[in-house]
């Protein structure tokens, strides 16, 4: 390596390491904040919150399927976020319907390397700017309930909100697929049959994801093994 | 307004949810602002890296709405604020609606909104709802660096070894979506006991955005429509979500969501 490209690449590191700093920093106060939340009420409320056994036997069944997915998420998402989209994403929520089509795309459209400061850094920006944008909207649908409730929740144009998700993953899934629709086959059969036989992974979703990125890597590394791709 | 409602939409309430939601910002303008920067100094174009913003913004206008819509479903139930809070920080669309209605059900609240809802249930459906979701940030806390560092130190012989994998992780994430709009043809009884009639929307909003994603690029490539490019993924994503509104006049019986 160059003396130029070690002090590229000591930059490089210099930079993702201020992002890990400025991430973890922000992500310690605003998930104290958060937690602190349910002790606001309480206080509001003037009411201890009611962690009653019916509750706890209603809750724990939502941890045993969280937390495997949580620890699941963070495998397959934080590689495609970068740094600094990762702290963002996984602090403003909604990655897999939000920032994670938007980190995509905006990586796609640029064309940067994976892996390189230019693609973080285009990542970092497409994750916050998406963050600023779903808070400013949530504020004013929040100022504009009255008026925007009736619209909103419309019956016609249910199907529209129940189906923003397909549709992002058809406009980002066929840019992908283009550029290596041989890795797409595998994943895409396996994915489909599966959901078709065992409909009831409707609602375990987020941990099927890690299965068909499995599938999907062992079958692209193969194809490369190969020299098909 | 019950009394309760009035207390869940009361002045302090409502000052913490803006408190929070405005660090949540605070923090995508810090990190974007500094990106940003880095990048003009790294030499990157300026006009690409507006593209991203502008890009960035337009499509994610429309997901809000959704995510709006789920903070007004609940909001009958457990007031603005909570809701707010919960679809602003740490929140998922499809994670806290399901998430609050099996909490009050187990707690003997029945559907939500419940007339016998009071301030302590409140406090303990925020507390579930809250540290139900959180383990994915507290992972990304603790094990994030050391798990990136891994990945790089494995991939990092080639580039283009390491692109095609991370593509290849991206499509197996998208597969699983595919597969389950397919899902949803199928009848299914879920566990609340609802049962779930076989819906074809998904599949015609995936269609139809996939085949506008590619008559957008053909346009983009072979006809040099430029402008297309700040908003093809958007305008697929509208096109299908419009297909999704007509497909409901076309197959009536197989339009219904749970």
């Amino acid at each position: 390596m160059s003396e130029q490209n070690k002090a590229l690449s000591q930059e490089a590191i210099n930079y993702d390491n201020s992002m890990h700093r400025l991430g973890r920093i922000s992500m310690v106060v605003l998930i104290s904040m958060m937690l602190a939340i349910p002790f606001i009420i309480s206080a509001v409320f003037g009411e201890k919150p009611n962690l009653s056994p019916a509750f706890w036997t209603a809750f724990i069944p939502i941890i045993l399927v969280n937390l495997p997915g949580s620890l699941i998420e963070v495998i397959t998402y934080t590689p495609l976020l970068g740094t600094g989209g990762t702290y963002l994403a996984f602090i403003s929520g909604n990655l897999s319907n939000l920032k994670i089509p938007c980190a995509m795309n905006a990586r796609d459209m640029t064309k940067t390397q994976v892996g390189t400061k230019e693609s973080e850094i285009v990542s970092t920006i497409a994750v916050a700017t998406s963050a600023i944008v779903t808070t400013v909207t949530i504020i004013l649908g929040v100022l504009l309930i009255a008026p925007l409730t009736p619209i909103l929740e419309n019956p016609t144009l249910i199907p529209a909100f129940k189906t923003v998700v397909p549709a992002v993953f058809g406009a980002l899934g066929f840019k992908y697929a283009k550029e290596y629709p041989l890795v797409a086959v595998a994943p895409m059969t396996f994915s489909i049959l599966l959901f078709l036989a065992f409909p009831q992974l409707t609602t375990s979703v987020s941990i099927l994801v890690f299965v068909t990125a499995v599938v999907s890597i062992v079958s692209a590394f193969i194809l490369y093994k190969k020299g098909k791709i | 307004m019950s009394e309760f409602l009035k207390t869940a939409n009361s002045l302090p309430m409502y000052a913490a949810a803006a408190l929070l939601v405005g660090l949540v910002l605070a923090q995508a303008v810090i990190f974007l602002i500094k990106s940003y920067r880095e990048g003009l100094r790294e030499g990157m174009d300026k006009g690409m890296l507006k593209k991203v913003i502008l890009s960035s913004a337009t499509f994610s206008v429309v997901p809000s709405f959704a995510i709006l819509i789920g903070v007004l479903a609940l909001a009958p139930a457990l007031g603005v604020p909570l809701p707010w809070i919960r679809l602003s920080v740490v929140g998922a669309l499809h994670y806290e609606g399901p998430t609050a209605n099996n909490l009050a059900k187990g707690m003997g609240l029945g559907e939500l909104p419940s007339e016998l809802m009071t301030g302590a249930d409140l406090g303990a459906i925020a507390f579930g709802m809250t540290v139900g979701i959180i383990w994915g940030a507290l992972f990304v806390l603790f094990f994030f660096k050391s798990y990136q560092g891994k990945i790089k130190k494995t991939t990092g012989g080639s580039p283009k070894l390491f692109n095609i994998l991370f593509c290849a992780m991206f499509i197996g994430m998208v597969s699983a979506y595919v597969g389950d709009a397919f899902s949803q043809l199928r009848t299914l009884t879920l566990a609340s006991g609802a049962v779930r009639t076989p819906n074809i929307l998904p599949i015609i909003a995936m269609l139809t955005s996939v085949l506008s994603m590619a008559v957008f690029t053909w346009l983009m490539e072979k006809k040099n429509v430029k402008w297309l490019e700040n908003f093809s993924f958007s305008f697929a994503m509208l096109l299908g979500m419009a297909a999704a509104v007509v497909g409901q006049y076309i197959f009536p019986t197989m339009s219904t969501f749970l």
